[in-house]
């Protein structure tokens, strides 16, 4: 790290010093519209290959310092127009017109194989400016795009450093195929899903610097995305990142710092010593026990408080840390331009042990090799450096588990000064010492790099191919050390390397053309080659000496090695249609076929298309009374085919695995073939709506859809005549279905001030078609997906089945259950069990607003989630047991608890040894609303003046603080509402919150 | 221009290339195919089918357990410190589709298994592998093919003997391995006869001599002597007594094996042999810590025995069959208020410990040959009392005890009882003999403590998964 702030403290010092030695003189002047005179306010104007640059003012014109040697050229530019350049020739009064840039003046939008203005898209796309993604310091773009898209849902299952988050678009498709989408980074396919093996949480698309981003498009339905085929089912996000721009060098140098912290909005707690005492001995005595007794099993004396006593959470956590430095450049000529970017990023997490840390460079350069021919490259490079300590489960050595359960008179430290893992409650563990003696690390070497051709042999046809290799080297260990474990066991030693390689050539012909002056017609064919290959090597090595903690010095015996491979390949060809009349009229028609290695020989080939129209209103004579205020008015409908091959590799095949009988091996079948083994297929209709009004000050959208997925891929029972009982096969279906939202205002808008808002808002409902499995004997056709989540026909994606808890008998205080009859029980085993809730969100949206006056900008941004269920039953369970869980420390929610006779809507009376099952886990007792409205940042900055930039003779300088996650309203009695897409993730590391305070400088 | 033309020519390889390059074998299992190519992978395929024998659900436990518990050889001691919960069910005979012999899965998994060697056997001939190899392991297929289906057709179908043509619903036979079918039942008869016909081309084509290789336990393979003992077992019960006494007659005078005398019965030492060389045993299960089907804690030995969790009992009843001077009762003794069967004592290897299960031995030979000659078979120079007391004399301390016994079917029954309980016969016995069952040392349901003949629950149902899956299954009446 102190080399980057030397190196860019030497480029400061290095560009003052030129600056101070120029000799200038004052060119004045006035820019104005080419077409109709109108001088053009705001423009800006440079020297060109200097850093010397000025504004223009409301009227139009400018004043400038110019060098007086050589003969300097004046670079105007604005919005909308074409770039122009006029040399000064000695003149000191310089007019310049500037032409309309007619690309530049309709929004465009990347879309899958191309760019489109956003009038002519026929299918739903959602986009997002890089700017917009930049605005908040978040650390992965995953993370910056939650809520800001409708129908995009992005779901936190960790709050740790470098975690993934799980995405959904338009809801989830599929119970054993994938159900993220599809990201294509530059026009070519990633890897978005995380290689470590040990750690607890990884993110591949993590290292794309959400900074080197132009735009963002994700693709949601048929129309838009089916042209990705066989892995378009779940929606596409396109990523495009910055490329270079003509114009001398312009440097960006970000600096970031921050603090994050753990804290529950919800008054979520644990007890502290003295009431967690008092709680205990009332539970002994319920249970006919003496706390005072120190022969009785719950000997509780008062004296316990009087000792050292530790919060164990705040022993675990610490402030955490996150810094970030990053510099890119971009500039060039008329032959080729350039943009890169170098950036480290760490993030210490607020659990001791936790950290993350990444350094990641770019290079995007195009070069213009000839008139008609263009080449270019896209290459990211990342080593990431991930550390952590055991968590997603509730785990002794799990410092977000350990922190609620370790009762606070237990000491921290020995006698010695160390970590006290003389814990027995806690099996010996004690995750300080976790953290200070264990590894669990995953160190990362990833690299993408794309090379692309452009030849444009006649006029309006382009020829272009595009070749990707992806490449990553992990290397993960995790060690436990007998000094972390008071139980004495051996040291022990896994570790794994793994390796992926992805190649990708896309090759596509375009034409396309304007006829007759209406009718414009694009037509593009395409070709793809995609090989992925990943292989990975397992070692387990039980005791280990811990001074060399290395297999070689496990007995050899005990040491366990495998390897794994897993290898795909897809072949595909695929064309777009595009054809419209007078900007009114628009149709589309998309195709793709797709042949890939994961199926079946007799379906290793299949076609996905996509057909769609709109009308764009607004365009219409008859609709000309209304320019004035209406800009945009368009309907779209569209309908195709997807598909979804996100299984495991090698699922079609019958093999035989090797089984072990009379000290022999044998062979015996292991997975019976299925040669129709296919992909899932969704096909949806879309109906949309664009609007925009009064100079598109006030624009939007909203899209009807309905997405059915055929063919599901199920375990699904067969005759055991076979020889097996279950077969991978394309048996089930499920439905989508939802409406979608989106807003966008300039509410006020003048030179000095513009206050902006947006507002979206997505409803999905899922519904479980078929499951090909019989009625159960209650009837049900089901799948459990774990214990108390099940897939069941006729309902939602994911369905709590638990027990159905009536509350506490006001007369005794003990925990009553609604039976089958619908009477009430005391004994757990009579209650009835029933479908609870849903951890599927109703609705989901956002809202942000921005207020910039002059430099000073302030915005906001709200996420939210409704009518969703959460049930954090595994901590619940253990942490307001009523009494049976008397080595652990409980929430502070349990100290409201039945004490007399009358007592209505509390907990059971705690009965030490409790064993009336009244905590158990698979009950609605811990059912709870999962509603939230998220302060997701709120950002303050400032932007110096372009005369304060002008004297310091830079581009511009902002500051930001920023405050990230700052509150979230809910009622979710634990840390945060957020816990993964079924609501009941356990042992995670809780979403923390943070400020952060940066600096960006261009020059 | 250099580089499109190149870039082109790439393309076109690849397209051309790309019916190859859309096939990914998986690299760590072995297809189909290539298991099934070469004579090395169909040996590997036909050893690896005896593995599913040792499971829980068959020989592994259930198997025994089910069919001792059912009668008055077994009780589980009820509320006692060795009522682990397990086997209620069975002592109480409660049966229904979804609680039922798990044997279904993996009996016809050994079938699919066997059936796709014996599809690929033709023209795997090479220099170094003569027809007799290949004749070899099929003989050892058609062997576990009949065993997998004369032990379902036993659990899922009343005996042979409920109607006067076997006519009744047997189990579906199946020859091939099919993905796609949907197998009715056979009958009875249908299933016996393609057992013996399994069996019969078995014994033509093994070698003489031949021993599967490389394995443990040489008796826990197929041989000759194995095929000829099931066939003869397989006669008995369909009652065609000449064959089973002739079968009989073929392993007895084979040589190959030797009576058990009162010094090898003694603290059930035979019964604890890992790999026996001479004796008794004929076909046996052998148990193994690294078998992949090892029913670990709820083997028979920790299931049968006070060092496990003992849920399988031995009743009074059977206690009370053993005359003073007969060492076969000294194989249950009491321990803890408990009779155990020390068949299952285990072989001092492992914790849990570890045993073999026999399924044929000598004595039944001798059993088989009394009983058929009984039915009016004949062998030359032997009769029913003469195969009787070569069973008893070697199980008497005293041999003038030998005047005891008498000659008649009942007479052979009850040596049968005596000899083989506890080892899944008696059961089976009361049922192909029409039979009922009763017993008085008994502390489960009322209705579980005697069955008459012909009652439903000598037939197990057909589990209810199979049935939800192939619409051409009939359940058994009763369930």
């Amino acid at each position: 790290m102190k080399k980057i702030r030397l190196f860019f403290t030497a480029v400061m010092v290095l560009l003052t010093a030129g600056l101070a030695n120029a000799q200038t003189a004052k060119v004045t002047g006035t820019v104005y519209d080419a077409d109709n005179g109108e001088k053009i306010p705001f423009a800006s104007v440079r020297v060109k290959d200097t850093m010397t640059g000025a504004s223009v003012g409301a009227d139009g014109t400018y004043s400038i310092s110019v060098p007086t040697h050589g003969n300097p050229v004046l670079v105007f530019s604005f919005v909308g127009y074409k770039t122009a350049e006029v040399a000064v020739d000695g003149r000191s009064v310089v007019d310049c017109a500037l032409e309309a840039d007619a690309t530049a003046l309709d929004d465009v939008v990347v879309v899958a194989y191309g760019s489109a203005r956003k009038e002519a898209v026929t299918g739903s796309v959602s986009s997002v400016k890089g700017e917009t993604l930049a605005s908040a310091p978040v650390t992965s773009v995953d993370k910056a795009l939650s809520g800001k898209l409708a129908g995009v849902q992005i779901t936190a299952a960790s709050g740790q450093p470098g975690a993934a988050s799980q995405i959904r678009i338009r809801g989830t498709s599929s119970i054993n195929a994938s159900n993220t989408p599809l990201w294509v980074v530059d026009g070519i396919p990633v890897i978005s899903s995380g290689t470590s093996e040990m750690t607890n949480t990884s993110n591949g698309i993590a290292t794309i610097n959400p900074n080197d981003i132009e735009s963002i498009t994700v693709l949601k339905d048929a129309a838009a995305a089916a042209v990705y085929g066989s892995r378009a089912a779940n929606g596409v996000i396109l990523v495009t990142t910055k490329s270079g721009k003509q114009g001398r060098a312009q440097f960006d140098a970000r600096a970031k710092y921050g603090v994050s912290w753990l804290q529950s909005d919800s008054g979520f707690r644990m007890m502290n010593a003295s009431e967690l005492l008092s709680y205990q001995r009332d539970a002994a005595i319920n249970a006919g026990h003496n706390p005072d007794d120190p022969t009785s099993t719950y000997y509780r004396p008062m004296s316990l408080l009087t000792g050292e006593l530790t919060n164990w959470m705040n022993h675990f956590t610490r402030p955490g840390i996150l810094q970030e430095y990053e510099i890119s450049a971009r500039g060039g000529n008329s032959k080729g331009t350039y943009y890169s970017s170098v950036s480290y990023h760490k993030n210490d997490g607020v659990f001791y042990g936790i950290d993350y840390s990444k350094l990641q460079a770019r290079v995007n350069a195009d070069y213009k090799l000839l008139k008609n021919l263009e080449t270019g490259v896209r290459v990211n490079v990342a080593y990431t450096d991930q550390n952590d300590v055991p968590m997603q489960s509730l785990y002794y050595a799990n410092a977000s588990w350990a922190g609620l359960t370790l009762l606070p008179w237990i000491p921290k430290y020995d006698e010695n000064g160390n970590h006290n893992v003389n814990i027995p409650s806690n099996s010996y563990s004690n995750p300080r010492a976790t953290a200070m003696y264990d590894d669990q690390w995953s160190k990362s070497y990833k690299f993408n790099g794309t090379m692309f051709l452009r030849w444009e042999p006649v006029k309006h046809l382009v020829i272009e191919t595009r070749n990707s290799a992806e490449a990553a080297f992990t290397q993960d260990r995790r060690y436990w050390n007998p000094l972390s474990d008071g139980s004495g066991s051996d040291a022990t030693l896994q570790a794994t390397k793994s390796q992926y390689t992805n190649l990708t050539t896309s090759n596509t012909i375009n034409y396309s053309n304007v006829f007759g002056g209406y009718h414009s017609l694009r037509v593009l064919a395409g070709q793809e080659a995609n090989a992925y290959k990943y292989e990975y090597s397992y070692v387990y090595a039980p005791g280990v000496n811990p001074d060399i903690p290395y297999q070689n010095t496990a007995p050899q015996s005990n040491v366990e090695s495998e390897v794994g491979f897993s290898n795909e390949t897809l072949m595909s060809f695929f064309g777009i249609a595009d054809y419209n009349y007078d900007n009114r009229y628009f149709v589309q028609a998309t195709i793709r076929e797709d042949g890939s290695s994961l199926f079946g020989s007799k379906n290793k080939w299949g076609l996905f298309w996509s057909a769609s129209a709109s009308w764009n209103l607004s365009n219409e004579k008859w609709m000309d009374s209304t320019d004035s205020w209406l800009d945009l008015l368009k309907v779209r409908a569209s309908y195709g085919l997807n598909g979804n091959n996100g299984i495991n590799p090698y699922k079609a095949y019958g093999v035989y695995s090797s089984t072990q009988y009379n000290n022999g091996v044998g062979m015996v079948p292991s997975q019976p073939s299925n040669d129709y083994l296919s992909w899932e297929k969704n096909s949806t209709w879309n109906v949309g709506l664009d609007f925009g009004f009064f100079g598109n000050r006030l624009r939007g959208n909203f899209d009807v859809y309905d997405r059915v997925t055929k063919d599901m891929l199920l375990d699904v029972n067969v005759p055991q005549t076979t020889g097996f009982s279950t077969n991978f096969k394309n048996a089930g279906s499920m439905k989508n279905s939802g409406v979608e939202f989106q807003l966008d205002a300039d509410i006020i808008s003048t030179p000095d001030f513009l206050w902006t808002a947006g507002f979206n808002l997505a409803h999905n409902k899922t519904e479980i078609l078929d499951l090909a499995v019989e009625p159960d004997a209650n009837g049900e056709e089901r799948i459990a997906n774990g214990s108390f989540v099940y897939h069941v026909v006729g309902k939602s994606m994911y369905t709590y089945w638990v027990s159905d808890y009536y509350g506490v008998n006001p007369a005794n205080g003990e925990a009553l259950w609604v039976t089958e009859d619908g009477s009430l029980s005391n004994n757990y085993n009579d209650a009835r069990k029933y479908y609870a809730g849903s951890p599927e969100p109703k609705l989901l949206g956002g809202f942000n607003t921005s207020l910039n006056w002059k430099g000073l900008s302030l915005s906001a941004f709200f996420e939210f989630k409704a009518g969703c269920h959460v049930l954090i039953l595994n901590e619940h369970s253990y942490l307001n047991s009523d009494g049976a869980q008397m080595t652990m420390n409980q929430m502070a929610s349990s100290l409201n608890y039945w004490k007399k006779p009358g007592d209505v809507g509390v907990n059971p009376k705690p009965i030490a040894g409790n064993s009336t099952s009244s905590s158990t886990a698979l009950s609605d007792r811990w059912l709870e609303r999962g509603d939230y409205l998220r302060i997701k940042d709120v950002t303050l900055s400032y932007s110096l003046p372009q005369v304060a930039l002008d004297k310091l003779h830079i581009k511009g300088l902002r500051f930001y603080v920023s405050g990230l996650n700052l509150y979230c309203f809910n009622d979710v009695n634990f840390w945060d509402p957020e816990m993964g897409v079924t609501g009941a993730g356990a042992g995670i590391y809780p979403l923390t919150k943070s400020f952060v305070g940066g600096v960006e400088l261009s020059f | 221009m250099k580089k499109y033309i190149v870039i082109t020519f790439v393309a076109l390889a690849t397209f051309c290339g790309c019916q190859d390059f859309l096939v990914e074998d998986p690299i760590l299992s072995q297809s189909n195919e290539l298991t099934l190519s070469s004579y090395e992978g169909l040996n590997q395929a036909t050893a690896g089918a005896y593995s599913p024998l040792a499971a829980y659900n068959w020989y592994g436990a259930d198997f025994v357990l089910r069919y001792e518990l059912n009668t008055m050889n077994g009780k589980k001691y009820i509320g006692s410190d060795f009522d682990s919960g397990r086997c209620n069910d069975l002592y109480n005979m409660i049966y229904n589709a979804s609680n039922t012999s798990g044997l279904w899965s993996y009996a016809y998994y050994v079938i699919s298994a066997v059936n796709n060697v014996m599809d690929n056997l033709e023209g795997k001939e090479t220099p170094d592998v003569t027809v007799q190899d290949l004749n070899n392991l099929k003989a050892e297929c058609l062997f576990l093919r009949a065993l997998a289906h004369f032990d379902l057709v036993r659990t899922y179908a009343q005996p042979y003997c409920f109607t006067a043509d076997a006519s009744h619903p047997g189990v579906p036979v199946v020859l091939k391995t099919d993905s796609q079918a949907v197998p009715a039942r056979n009958t009875v008869a249908e299933v016996y006869a393609q057992v013996i016909a399994d069996l019969t081309e078995a014994e033509s084509i093994i070698g003489p001599g031949y021993v599967r290789s490389g394995v443990a336990d040489s008796k826990a393979v197929a041989s000759v002597e194995a095929i000829q003992a099931l066939l003869s077992r397989v006669y008995l019960y369909s009652q065609q007594w000449q064959n089973a006494a002739d079968y009989a007659t073929k392993v007895i005078d084979s040589g190959k094996f030797e009576m058990w005398t009162v010094e090898d019965l003694t603290d059930a030492a035979c019964y604890a042999e890992d790999a026996p060389a001479g004796g008794e045993v004929i076909f046996e299960i052998y148990g193994s810590k690294s078998n992949s089907y090892d029913p670990y804690r709820e083997g028979l030995s920790p299931m049968c025995g006070p060092n496990g969790y003992g849920d399988a009992g031995a009743s009074a009843d059977l206690m009370d069959l053993y005359a003073e001077d007969d060492v076969r009762g000294t194989l249950f003794q009491e321990k803890d208020g408990v009779y155990w069967t020390a068949k299952y004592v285990g072989k001092g290897q492992a914790t849990p410990d570890l045993t073999n299960t026999i399924v044929l031995r000598l004595s039944e030979m001798y059993l088989n040959r009394a009983e058929a000659m009984a039915n009016g078979a004949s062998v030359p120079g032997c009769n029913v009392l003469t195969d009787l007391q070569t069973v008893y004399l070697n199980r008497v301390y005293d041999p003038a005890n030998a005047a005891k016994i008498g000659n008649t079917v009942e007479d052979v029954w009850a040596e049968r009882q005596k000899e083989l309980a506890w080892e899944a016969h008696y059961w089976f016995d009361l049922g192909r003999t029409k039979r009922s069952m009763s017993r008085t040392d008994f502390v489960g349901a009322d209705a579980a403590k005697s069955l008459p003949w012909g009652d439903n629950k000598w037939a197990m149902p057909i589990p209810l998964r199979e049935l939800q899956v192939n619409p051409n299954l009939v359940q058994n009446a009763g369930y």
